[in-house]
């Protein structure tokens, strides 16, 4: 709004410029040019003409003064006519400018609208997408509790393991799009409240398998800030791995969650004692859709999520597994509390 | 005579997925959870049915299980309406939310609202319908 009502009067003033004082200064330069230029004629032919005698005869000092006069409005002139247009250049550029500033004002509020836009879009779909797969699920437990024969009850819990499977697509696309948006919200984090709200909500996961332990050590040092959704997204994703890929051979799976927040950063570490992933892969694992298994119920978005979110953060993410023995994920994320 | 034990006597589902309500209200056939269903495709309807009968409490329904997004009317539409309702129809029903958003928003707008005992991811399953009588046992403590 400023920025139109300024571009107005820039546009006002050029106008009055290039229009009424143009043809001012114009006239003025000529007629400096015209003063000096018959002075200096009529001195030059010697011709006694009253303007360049005194009262008491020819003064060729009154004519020198004259003849000077001329010649420094003459120059003024110039000067002012060289000093308007420059006036002129540096109006017009401030003008520019501040059309520019409207015109990427509009850009921006045309954007922020079609970010939300775009927001109600993608999750739109991803609800729709989701609905009918919730249905599904729904008439999938109600057709396995229903039935004592353990072929439909098998084939009800695969068509739920592809349904599982898809659904986790669709919410990790969900959390791709939302992470995204290159904006960090800076909100102060209690990351033991955190962790607890991301276990409760994966013990869910364990119902149908053997349950992965899962423990919890937080230090606060220091008040944390960070963008609490994205952080969200990197531990549940770490530690909902860690389930996912425990190893049904050991007789006490688990995951520990260790973090450490200094006024600088948080260390996190997040350790398991499942499959492990074989060194060769470790590069590999953090690429788009890369699977590990084929057999991998996974999008293969997961890890790529987690890396993406961690540096949009600002911090570094390590990894140190071994087939058989397990994983450990290890970063750092700076802390805002003091920015 | 249908002589079984119910927990409830009415509950409204009010849900534009046909499969949805049939879903909801196998289980509680199921599990003896209510004797009558009402089932509504549309929250108009349910809400046009609530104001004609706002003076018949025994039709009312003591549970109503509410869908979010819906077509004309959607879940938070439909309680504004109910709000406006007299008391004896907007205080009657335990009201339970579900959806299958992911959208936050919505569960933050569902928390923020007292008026919604409970927000449930679908699909709705056996677990839930217990955690719907307890509430309701709740509620109507309170009141007393």
């Amino acid at each position: 709004m400023k920025a139109t009502i300024e571009s107005l009067f820039y546009s006002i003033m050029h106008h009055l410029r290039g229009n009424v004082m143009h043809k001012v200064v114009y006239a003025c330069f000529i007629a400096g040019c015209l003063v000096s230029g018959v002075s200096l004629l009529f001195i030059c032919a010697g011709h006694p003409h009253p303007y360049f005698y005194a009262s008491d005869g020819f003064d060729p000092g009154l004519q020198a003064v004259r003849l000077l006069s001329a010649s420094a409005a003459f120059i003024l002139f110039a000067i002012a006519g060289k000093t308007w247009n420059t006036t002129g250049r540096l109006m017009r550029d401030m003008q520019r400018k501040t059309e520019l500033l409207a015109l990427s004002e509009t850009k921006n509020e045309k954007l922020s609208k079609t970010n939300t836009e775009l927001d109600k879009f993608v999750y739109s779909v991803s609800h729709d997408l989701r609905a009918p797969l919730k249905s599904m699920t729904g008439i999938i437990e109600i057709t396995g509790q229903e039935s004592e024969d353990p072929f439909v009850k098998e084939h009800m819990d695969l068509l739920q393991e592809s349904i599982s499977k898809l659904d986790r697509f669709i919410v990790d696309m969900l959390e791709y799009s939302r992470n995204a948006k290159s904006e960090i919200r800076k909100e102060k984090i209690d990351f033991q409240e955190l962790l607890n709200d991301i276990t409760r909500n994966l013990k869910y996961m364990c119902e149908n398998q053997r349950p992965v332990e899962i423990s919890l050590d937080v230090q606060s040092e220091s008040p944390f800030c960070s963008d609490k959704g994205k952080l969200s997204t990197v531990l549940n994703n770490l530690i909902s791995n860690s389930i996912r890929y425990h190893n049904p051979e050991s007789k006490d799976p688990f995951v520990r969650v260790k973090v450490k927040t200094t006024d600088k950063q948080v260390e996190i570490m997040v350790k398991d004692n499942g499959i492990g992933i074989s060194k060769d892969l470790h590069d590999k694992i953090f690429e788009m859709f890369y699977r590990v298994t084929e057999n991998s119920v996974g999008s293969g978005l997961g890890l790529y999520l987690v890396k993406e979110t961690v540096e949009k953060l600002n911090g570094e993410i390590k990894v140190d597994s071994h087939p058989g023995v397990g994983t450990e994920f290890s970063l750092q994320i700076p802390n805002l509390f003091f920015q | 005579m249908d002589i079984s034990v119910y927990d409830f006597e009415r509950v409204m589902i009010v849900d534009d997925t046909k499969i949805d309500r049939y879903i909801a209200t196998y289980l509680m056939q199921k599990n003896n959870f209510a004797r009558n269903i009402l089932e509504f495709d549309l929250a108009t309807k349910a809400i046009m049915f609530l104001e004609d009968n706002s003076n018949n409490q025994s039709v009312l329904p003591q549970v109503i299980v509410l869908d979010i997004r819906m077509p004309k009317m959607d879940g938070f539409q439909f309680l504004e309406k109910l709000a406006l309702l007299p008391p004896s129809v907007r205080d009657f029903s335990c009201i339970i939310m579900v959806s299958s958003s992911l959208d936050a928003s919505d569960h933050t707008r569902a928390g923020s609202n007292p008026v919604i005992k409970k927000f449930i991811n679908k699909p709705l399953c056996k677990a839930n319908l217990e955690e719907i009588k307890s509430l309701y046992r709740e509620m109507t403590f309170q009141d007393k």
